[in-house]
């Protein structure tokens, strides 16, 4: 648990492929398709990745906010879909946003937990100094998930997301973070470029039973913890915005908790599981409600990894944009 | 949490009215979706996580009666 002071969230923008992919045309099962909660998604074409994604939303996200690029001092890129097993993607992207060259830039390789492990690393270097730091974070799981998965094809959308976190006196943000190497093996590509396997697997797995409770284990104390560090009251909390794993986890999860359902923002009807963007996504699709009431926003990634992290912040003042489509 | 308590978990979860304990478990009501909601209903109910391989592995409803009611 830490709180990091002189810190804020200054503004988020996501960015989603244009390709729309319904889920009543791909199954019948609509008893599936209610329980976790996905109408559509959105998924990106043969020539579209993920660095793709993140550079336009956070183009966009420059351009509406005016930002010197120069007041740029590191850019961190999330994600388990990167553009090459090296060099780090956060290094090409530097090049095609034509920031400094004195810039921090690195990846870190994590997904559903990505944003709000993200937004610790940000922060921690806006506290130790640096002025702006460009958060980029996404996945396109849609190109490692086999068409025949009935898992896993049903869930994950693609998208990408830029976030700016900048200095602010009487500005904080609380974390709770932690990982549990033991269960691993619940959601992997098991596609090894360094070690022997007799598994060579190209596409993702997933055991959602382990991975379900997991989150039933894990999470109800993550969120107490994160409450009690931060000397909120959970009916003090205005949104709970939470990684969008599946809508059954979900209210699963408000009931285990004991937080009205009402306070969390869903946007995995329209978009699915957007792995590590899928709390940026959440953010700009339901900016109206933020805006209105920005303060006491909590937000909760837990999965791949096992990985989880909390970030508890207000985010008044910060430019929410729209979500773009490319 | 009594037997009958459980089985009616069960019936709920697989959307029927009733089952017995001698309900053979098959892939066709029994899919992964059926295993969450079942561990979450029993999580909701009794506060008690059960272990999803044993879940998944079940193959009567009696198996899941055992594995619930177990201390």
């Amino acid at each position: 648990m830490i709180k990091i002071d002189g810190v804020k969230i200054s503004g988020i923008s996501a960015c989603v492929p244009k390709s729309v992919v319904n889920n009543e045309d791909l199954t019948e099962n609509q008893k599936l398709i209610n329980s976790i909660g996905v109408k559509q998604r959105h998924i990106s074409s043969e020539n579209q990745h993920t660095m793709d994604l993140c550079v336009f939303a956070a183009e966009n996200l420059i351009k509406e906010m005016d930002i010197e690029k120069n007041s740029i001092d590191a850019v961190i890129f999330v994600s388990q879909t990167p553009e090459y097993q090296l060099p780090a993607t956060a290094c090409i992207i530097q090049d095609i946003l034509k920031l400094k060259n004195n810039i921090v830039a690195y990846d870190v390789n994590l997904g559903c937990s990505g944003y709000t492990h993200g937004l610790f690393l940000a922060s921690s270097l806006v506290q130790s100094g640096f002025n702006n730091v460009l958060l980029l974070v996404g996945d396109t799981v849609s190109k490692i998930v086999e068409e025949n998965d009935s898992s896993s094809n049903l869930l994950f959308g693609d998208a990408g997301s830029a976030t700016v976190i900048a200095q602010q006196v009487d500005s904080d943000i609380s974390f709770v973070l932690g990982s549990d190497g033991s269960g691993f093996e619940s959601i992997i590509v098991d596609n090894s470029n360094n070690k022997n396997t007799n598994n060579k697997n190209d596409f993702l797995t997933m055991n959602g039973a382990e991975v379900f409770t997991f989150t039933l284990k894990r999470i109800p104390q993550l969120i107490k913890d994160t409450l009690a560090y931060s000397k909120l009251n959970k009916d003090e909390v205005n949104h709970c915005i939470f990684h969008q794993a599946n809508l059954f986890m979900l209210e699963t999860l408000a009931r285990s908790i004991d937080i009205n359902f009402d306070k969390f923002l869903i946007s995995i009807d329209k978009y699915g599981n957007t792995s590590s963007a899928s709390i940026p996504v959440t953010i700009c699709h339901n900016r109206e409600k933020i805006v209105k009431n920005p303060e006491k926003v909590l937000m909760a990634g837990f999965g791949v990894g096992l990985s989880w992290s909390t970030a508890v912040s207000d985010l008044k003042g910060a430019i929410i944009l729209p979500i773009l489509e490319v | 949490m009594t037997k009958d308590e459980i089985l009616k978990i069960i019936a709920n979860t697989i959307e029927v009215d009733s089952v017995e304990e001698s309900l053979q478990l098959n892939d066709d009501i029994w899919d992964s979706l059926a295993i969450i909601i079942f561990i979450a209903a029993i999580n909701q109910d009794y506060g008690k996580i059960l272990d999803p391989e044993e879940v998944f592995s079940a193959k009567t409803a009696k198996d899941l009666v055992d594995m619930s009611m177990q201390d």
